[in-house]
């Protein structure tokens, strides 16, 4: 393809500058406000504007006098592609605004081309940056999408569910649940390949500082305050200020260090405590450097004026400043008559138009730079686990299989870290209601937790006294339910609070609270200061020989470890201000929700605290308690079955079918399980790869397992278990595609 | 930072403007309590507990306070259960509201009265909003509307933290809504007297309980720059 070049008429003039980037969308590219930074320092400049696409708006911009649209990143011959910008290069200086084009002008190392050296890109590149050392700021945790799910998940439920996928280069999507998450990294994957990672989300102000410098000396800098973005985080208007000394002076010192030369910008976030995230280093001029320029800060004019050795016509150094705040606005400007318009929007923009989205063509040539995964080792399974598959006989498939040792370590490891805090635990029977289950729990002390009458029944039959019974479930208990008094009985709503305290039906009255900021259909929403009154009226009501007690329930493994702890501290702030407010006690706090069975530490860690501030908060509490369930079992159950079908796609992918279902691991959607072929005595976990495991059904979603490595040898007759099916998935699994109605498996159970 | 200037205390020997002067005598808005009856009580204790939970950063004014009621006309009397059960408070209440929230959570706060000049389309807007509503309007006196919002004691300054927006009240803007009177109010569970005549505000030293008129805020009106900024 060849190069289009539309040619001003006129005299050249030097200095003759080419920006490239020219994209003036809600995502800009710097070309336009370097160029209009240019032209004030140099008014006379040859500017030409760069980019590779007729896509890239801002080429329109009279501001160019040239404009040079190069063939597309995907398509052209790379050492022409340098030949012709080189012939360019003997009479004119190159500014780059795209980070890609950046790294590759690097390694071609041109006195013209105003660009770091590859080094110093390697020093600053995503998502380690580790110069970042030198400065005193933080770096957000981030994590390879390569790790695999199970880390993924890990990594997600720490960052309480607010994480960013990642490009390598560009784009980033916000992510708050395991669905969203898969889909963007879907969609970022197909659009720049490998090197994706997730970046823990930093809440708080934006704040950017760009610089100019030149091998290594830092001609200035500036930072500015974002005052409104876009949805993407772009900048809309900003405040520009003095970069503070504190960042000044290492800054000044690190470029030095990485000899840097062009532009650069620093993207951070600034907490409620004001310490500075870092978020991005950009190597070049932020898109808002025009704005630096209005305040008095001409970067590009000082970067050209320093490396030409030309005095700029005005006092690129110290222009006046017009303001110390900007703001962006879209108008309309002719188009050039001698540049084409690209072609009218197609029904399907972003098939019909490619590179709509990057006019720029950097996926394309971030494709071509071919980067490579670094191989992943997959997990090992732990022992008892590894034991149990060992002593499993799996016959028919598809089956459930009971891990006994694994189950045994899970209740264990809860007693002995409950027992010495004295906090109670109840058995979710709801999570699994089986009965080796049940006598585990039984044996271990634990109460049980039921949602239910029938599962109260359920939980008597198995042993359970009444009195060691906790019921914490919408369904109001029926006045004809024979096991009562229960230990504990917690209302979903305030009438079922009322009917509790009229004939108390457990020694603990309680109410289940849904607090603020937790959208939820359950509990008592304190949040309405008309229903908090009415709580507190009730709560004067209630007699004085029925202890009274609190609940909150969410899954932790959903939201966040550290939000669910916050919104338990909530629970305990509403309970302080219903103490303070009609004399009653809160005797027992009965704190519930999924968490996953890694986040065991977090967990406990996390109760620890709750439980010394429900005991400094409420001076009669008598009980704290909490109620796992897939903490417990979620690891104690595989699914198991057999490959009916091995593929490879023309891709070389691979894919299996197997002869389980969505309904057998209903909950494959909702978090990552690890997934294991079982050859003899030894399962061996797959790692992460391009691969996927199909169910059985002609449901679209029926899809098992995405981005697993399956073995080159994998055959039909194999068997693959799916770990991590003890929970809900055991709980919630349905008959679909069996023949089996759920009226015809009611009657089968009957 | 520059000396603080003496500003003109209350009663000032001139106001600039009759209609400036009927604003500084109006009365600093307090909610009211239905004694005796849990309501009031519940309300305090829930506005208490929900100061508590807000996720408010460390020593941050109570930002939730501005999410959950929007600005517009409120009929005094109001008492507590009432205020936190309306959908619209005008300054006042939230300024209640506000107060109350930040000393649960340990922010030293005060409460503030300014007069702000706007233009005349804004004051009859505002004024058309509150009659649709039945509510007297006397807080607007044209140019100039009275307004109440909370002081943040940070050291010797106090940062204007407005609670209908959930902004901070940057000093010394000209143009849109510029601040041409300011009076700290005493009183409280806050004991000002451990900043007897040493509170700054925006370069203007500030007294407790005395009104002061900026010393740049003569001549407004005919003066008036063209409007920079949509806050309110």
């Amino acid at each position: 393809m060849r190069d289009w070049l539309v040619r001003a008429t006129g005299d050249p003039f030097m200095p003759a500058i080419i920006v490239s980037g020219c994209h003036s969308g809600p995502n800009p590219s710097p070309g336009v406000g370097t160029a209009h930074s240019l032209r004030q320092a140099f008014p006379s400049a040859r500017l030409i504007g760069r980019d590779f696409s007729a896509l890239s708006s801002g080429l329109h911009d009279p501001v160019f006098d040239e404009v040079w649209i190069a063939g597309r990143w995907g398509e052209v011959d790379l050492n022409t592609h340098w030949s012709l910008l080189a012939d360019r290069l003997t009479s004119a200086w190159l500014i780059s605004g795209l980070d890609l084009e950046v790294t590759w002008l690097a390694d071609r190392g041109h006195a013209r081309v105003l660009c770091p050296p590859r080094a110093a890109l390697v020093a600053t590149a995503k998502p380690t940056i580790s110069a970042a050392a030198d400065l005193p700021v933080r770096l957000p945790e981030t994590l390879p999408l390569a790790a695999g799910d199970c880390e993924l998940h890990r990594f997600c439920r720490r960052n309480d569910w607010r994480v960013w996928v990642k490009g390598p280069e560009h784009e980033a999507i916000l992510a708050t649940s395991w669905s969203e998450l898969q889909s963007a990294a879907s969609a970022l994957e197909g659009t720049w390949g490998s090197g994706l990672f997730v970046q823990a989300d930093v809440s708080g102000q934006g704040v950017s500082v760009a610089f100019a410098a030149l091998q290594g000396e830092l001609l200035d800098a500036v930072m500015i305050e974002k005052h409104a973005t876009t949805p993407e985080g772009k900048v809309w208007s900003g405040s520009v200020h003095q970069v503070p000394p504190e960042i000044a002076a290492p800054l000044q010192g690190l470029l030095r260090k990485l000899d840097w030369t062009g532009g650069g910008e620093l993207e951070f976030i600034r907490d409620s405590a004001r310490k500075l995230w870092l978020i991005e280093w950009n190597p070049r001029f932020p898109a808002w450097v025009h704005g630096a320029t209005l305040a008095g800060h001409n970067l590009p004019g000082l970067l050209l004026h320093a490396a030409s050795g030309e005095g700029p016509e005005q006092r690129a150094a110290a222009p006046s400043p017009m303001s110390t705040a900007f703001a962006r606005i879209v108008v309309e400007i002719p188009a050039r008559r001698d540049l084409p318009l690209p072609q009218p929007t197609a029904p399907f923009p972003e098939q019909a138009v490619p590179g709509a989205k990057h006019p720029s063509g950097m996926p394309q040539f971030a494709k071509r730079l071919g980067r490579t995964e670094p191989p992943t080792t997959p997990e090992e399974l732990d022992a008892e686990l590894q034991q149990d598959f060992t002593e499993a006989t799996c016959t028919n498939t598809p089956q459930r299989l009971h891990l006994r040792r694994t189950a045994e370590h899970a209740f264990a490891r809860m007693r002995q870290a409950a027992e010495p805090l004295g906090i109670a635990v109840a058995y979710s029977i709801k999570t699994n209601p089986k009965p080796a289950f049940a006598a585990l729990s039984r044996r271990s002390g634990f109460l049980a937790e039921a949602i239910s009458p029938d599962e109260v029944a359920w939980v008597v039959e198995q042993g359970w006294k009444p009195s060691d019974i906790v019921y914490n479930g919408p369904l109001p208990i029926p006045e004809r339910m024979k096991a009562i008094p229960l230990g504990a009985a917690f209302a979903d709503s305030l009438a079922a609070f009322r009917q509790y305290a009229e004939r108390p039906v457990a020694h603990v009255v309680g109410m289940r609270v849904r607090p603020p900021l937790y959208p939820s259909r359950f509990g008592v929403d304190v949040n309405v200061p008309e229903e908090f009154q009415r709580v507190a009226a009730a709560l004067q009501q209630l007699p004085k020989d029925v202890r009274f007690g609190l609940s909150f329930h969410a899954p932790g493994s959903e939201i966040g470890m550290v939000r669910w702890e916050q919104l338990c501290r909530s629970v305990i702030e509403f309970g302080r201000a219903l103490e303070e407010l009609t004399g009653r006690s809160v005797s027992m706090l009965n704190l519930g929700g999924g968490a996953a069975p890694t986040d065991f530490e977090i967990y406990i860690a996390a109760v620890v605290r709750l439980a010394t501030q429900a005991r400094d908060v409420f001076q009669q509490l008598e009980s704290v308690l909490i109620e796992p369930g897939r903490m417990l079992v979620q690891s104690a159950e595989a699914l198991v079955s057999r490959v009916v079908e091995a593929r490879t796609l023309p891709t070389g992918e691979r894919e299996v079918v197997v002869d389980a279902g969505i309904g057998d691991l209903p909950m494959t959607r909702v978090f990552p399980h690890r997934v294991a072929r079982l050859r003899g005595e030894r399962a061996v976990l797959f790692g992460r790869g391009p691969d996927r495991i199909l169910g059985r059904t002609c449901m679209e979603q029926d899809i098992l397992a995405t981005g697993v490595d399956l073995p080159a040898d994998v055959a039909v007759g194999d068997v693959i278990a799916f770990c991590d099916a003890g929970a809900y998935d055991a709980s919630m699994a349905y008959a679909f595609g069996t023949g089996v109605s759920r009226e015809s498996a009611a009657q089968m159970v009957v | 930072m520059p000396s603080a200037r003496e500003c003109l205390v209350s009663p000032p020997p001139k106001w600039s403007s009759e209609s400036l002067a009927a604003l500084t005598r109006r009365v600093p808005s307090a909610l009211s309590r239905h004694d005796g009856h849990l309501c009031c009580a519940a309300a305090i204790a829930w506005v208490g507990a929900m100061a508590r939970v807000a996720p408010e950063p460390h020593a941050q004014p109570p930002g939730w306070i501005s999410h959950r009621w929007r600005w517009g006309p409120s009929r005094w009397p109001l008492t507590w259960c009432e205020a936190v059960r309306a959908e619209r408070l005008d300054c006042g209440a939230l300024t209640e509201l506000a107060v109350e929230a930040s000393l649960v959570t340990g922010l030293p706060v005060v409460k503030i009265q300014l007069i702000q000049e706007w233009d005349r389309e804004r004051l009859l807007e505002w004024q058309a909003r509150w009659a649709a509503a039945s509510v007297e309007s006397s807080w607007i006196q044209a140019p100039f509307a009275y307004h109440e919002l909370v002081g943040v004691l940070r050291g010797t300054s106090v940062m204007l933290w407005d609670p209908v927006d959930g902004l901070w009240k940057e000093g010394g803007q000209p143009g849109y809504g510029r601040v041409v009177a300011i009076r700290l109010l005493p009183g409280g569970r806050l004991p000002l007297s451990s900043h007897p005549g040493t509170l700054t505000w925006d370069g203007v030293r500030l007294r407790s309980g005395l009104w002061c008129e900026r010393p740049d805020s003569t001549g407004l009106a005919a003066n008036r720059p063209s409007p920079t900024s949509l806050s309110t």
